[in-house]
């Protein structure tokens, strides 16, 4: 797998955020559902497309969705995803 | 089953069994007795007139004790939502005229604008150990209200009028409804029951009623989770699920329906939309010890009137378009299909009438409209519901469509001339037209204008000015403008074709929905 930095993985998280918002800037911190026009909709095909992006999979069984769900959660999450991915 | 039946019941529980559990707070039928108690001494002792009990608060056992108070009382419930805008808010106490608010300190904030006004307000303390009065009753101020004595809950859903509607469900259709459900979905001591459903949600007093009256545990799902609830399912050892399919596809989407991953479940209920064949078969591999109930039922027929248990395969005899058949109605109700030619004239097809104990006969303060209803062939009332529906060789219903524009989203009925009037009177030069998009990046409620001279407004701006009178599920996720409309061969504008390019085309036309004027 495509190794990348945590400044790559801002980038493209922020990239396909801005793809289904029309939020001119958004916070990092702030939560997508509170600070966007993100609907629970627009959430499972962000989520559907970062996976696609990534190649990986966000078990929501096991992840906690109000910590996941702004561009700093995502980033931390991809993150150690991308880390476990390439053994790390 | 009678009125006054929840707090008659709650008493007969094991005192010491949790009622109801939110987050961390866990309130035992015991706690939820004394809470409901109190309550109604409030309101006995007080100068409060007749009329319905307002329940402004969230899910939880303060709304389920002010909702149970309410019923010991002979007074109807109004449910209203936080996340609503103030004159949404403001418009439904205007319809019901209630005798009194019950809000709880966890919304007081967030309501505070809404609920100015005259009535009487009490608030229940986040703890639930306390009762006092926001603004106290004043003597001789009652207001006349139109909802009756015999009238258990009104819910509130979009109109095409641009106002929200009334929908008074009467406590003889409620206990009809309980009557079945408790037969043929109940919980027992012991069952972890979801309460998915916010209170303006008529499913909700499903969540509430059933479980309680069954002695179950009432597990509500924090707003947060509510579109993917696989976490909670799980950690909460949920066993009675009830939810819209909405839920289940956002975890089929994501491949979350893995065999075996909700082992707990025993019974799963769907109901508000569609059920899709695919996701039904994903979840029960997901949870493969949960029988699986589709119920279909507008709020105008109480809760659901019929239903449909999935069987373990589907077949050309229950997969008609590709949906579960939403099945036949209760015992004691009444159903039959009105063909006209605009659902196609086929002799087993035809928008959906219904009758009988669960059915209202008109709705709030509605006067002589009655549009929505119907005198058949037999001098009965009949709801038309304008769901277009077929009637196979089995009797079993299959939801085919819809009569008119109506939408769901998230089992929401949402009349997109509610939300096109909103963004009219906001920009009186543009003319707008709402859909929901399925495919394409696109997805959910979105809004196409077109403004007739150059003064277009922000996508941003159009959201704005829809959430002052709109609540959320019925904002428009996207605002995309259109240089024309397509019109059909009557010269009116195609809706279909509006969704279509919506949802296929990228091209110059459709300007970018990043809200910049152009």
């Amino acid at each position: 797998m495509k190794t990348r930095s945590e400044y790559e993985i801002r980038d493209m998280v922020r990239r396909l955020i801005s793809e289904r918002i029309d939020e001119v800037s958004l916070d990092d911190s702030v939560s997508l559902l509170e600070g966007s026009s993100l609907d629970s909709l627009g959430v499972v095909e962000l989520l559907v497309a970062i996976e696609e992006e990534f190649s990986i999979s966000i078990d929501v069984v096991t992840v906690d969705l109000e910590s996941l769900l702004s561009i700093n959660g995502l980033t931390h999450h991809l993150s150690i995803l991308m880390d476990q991915s390439n053994g790390g | 089953m009678t009125r006054g039946a929840l707090i008659d019941v709650l008493a007969r529980h094991r005192p010491q069994n949790k009622a109801v559990e939110m987050g961390e707070q866990l309130t035992s039928y015991e706690e939820l007795l004394d809470l409901t108690r109190a309550i109604r001494e409030q309101i006995t002792r007080s100068a409060i007139g007749p009329g319905p009990v307002v329940v402004a608060d969230d899910p939880g056992a303060g709304a389920c004790a002010t909702i149970a108070a309410a019923q010991a009382l002979g007074r109807a419930y109004v449910p209203l939502s936080a996340n609503h805008p103030a004159t949404r808010i403001q418009q439904i106490l205007a319809a019901v005229e209630p005798a009194l608010i019950v809000q709880s300190d966890r919304t007081a904030t967030r309501m505070a604008e809404a609920l100015a006004g005259r009535y009487p307000l009490l608030t229940i303390s986040s703890q639930l150990d306390n009762l006092s009065w926001t603004r106290s009753p004043e003597p001789e101020a009652g207001y006349a209200s139109p909802v009756g004595a015999d009238i258990a809950y009104v819910m509130f859903t979009s109109g095409t009028t641009g106002r929200p509607k009334g929908v008074p469900v009467r406590t003889e259709s409620l206990m009809a409804y309980l009557g079945v459900a408790m037969k043929r979905f109940g919980v027992r001591p012991g069952d972890r029951a979801s309460h998915f459903f916010e209170l303006t949600f008529d499913l909700s007093v499903h969540d509430i009623f059933v479980t309680l009256l069954g002695g179950g545990t009432l597990v509500v799902v924090p707003a947060g989770q509510r579109m993917l609830p696989a976490r909670f399912l799980r950690e909460k050892e949920i066993s009675h699920w009830f939810s819209v399919p909405s839920a289940a596809e956002s975890l089929h989407r994501l491949g979350v329906l893995r065999p075996g991953v909700f082992p707990q479940l025993q019974q799963t209920l769907f109901c508000g939309e569609p059920l899709r064949w695919p996701v039904t078969e994903a979840w029960q591999v997901a949870a493969p010890s949960s029988r699986i109930v589709n119920l279909y039922g507008p709020t105008e027929a109480t809760i659901a009137i019929s239903h449909y248990v999935v069987p373990r395969r589907r077949s050309r005899s229950n997969d008609v378009y590709g949906i579960v058949p939403i099945g036949q109605v209760f015992e004691g109700q009444h159903s039959r299909l009105c063909s006209t030619p605009e659902v196609g004239g086929q002799p087993n097809r035809g928008e959906l009438w219904l009758s009988g104990s669960q059915v209202i006969s008109a709705y709030l303060n509605a006067g002589n409209n009655r549009d929505a209803f119907a005198a058949g062939p037999d001098d009965v009332a009949w709801y038309r519901t304008g769901d277009i529906v077929e009637r196979d060789g089995h009797g079993l219903l299959h939801f085919v469509g819809r009569m008119d524009h109506q939408l769901k989203i998230s089992g929401y009925r949402v009349e997109p001339a509610e939300i096109e009037n909103a963004i009219h009177r906001a920009f009186p030069a543009c003319r707008s037209v709402v859909v929901r998009c399925d495919r394409g990046k696109r997805r959910g409620l979105v809004a196409a204008i077109v403004c007739v001279d150059g003064d277009r407004p922000a996508a941003s701006a159009v959201r704005e000015a829809c959430a002052i009178s709109l609540p959320p599920y019925m904002i428009p996720a996207h605002v995309v403008e259109l240089a024309l409309w397509p019109v059909n061969a009557n010269g009116k504008i195609d809706r279909g074709a509006v969704r279509r390019q919506l949802e296929e085309h990228t091209g110059p036309e459709v300007a970018a929905d990043t809200g910049a004027k152009s």
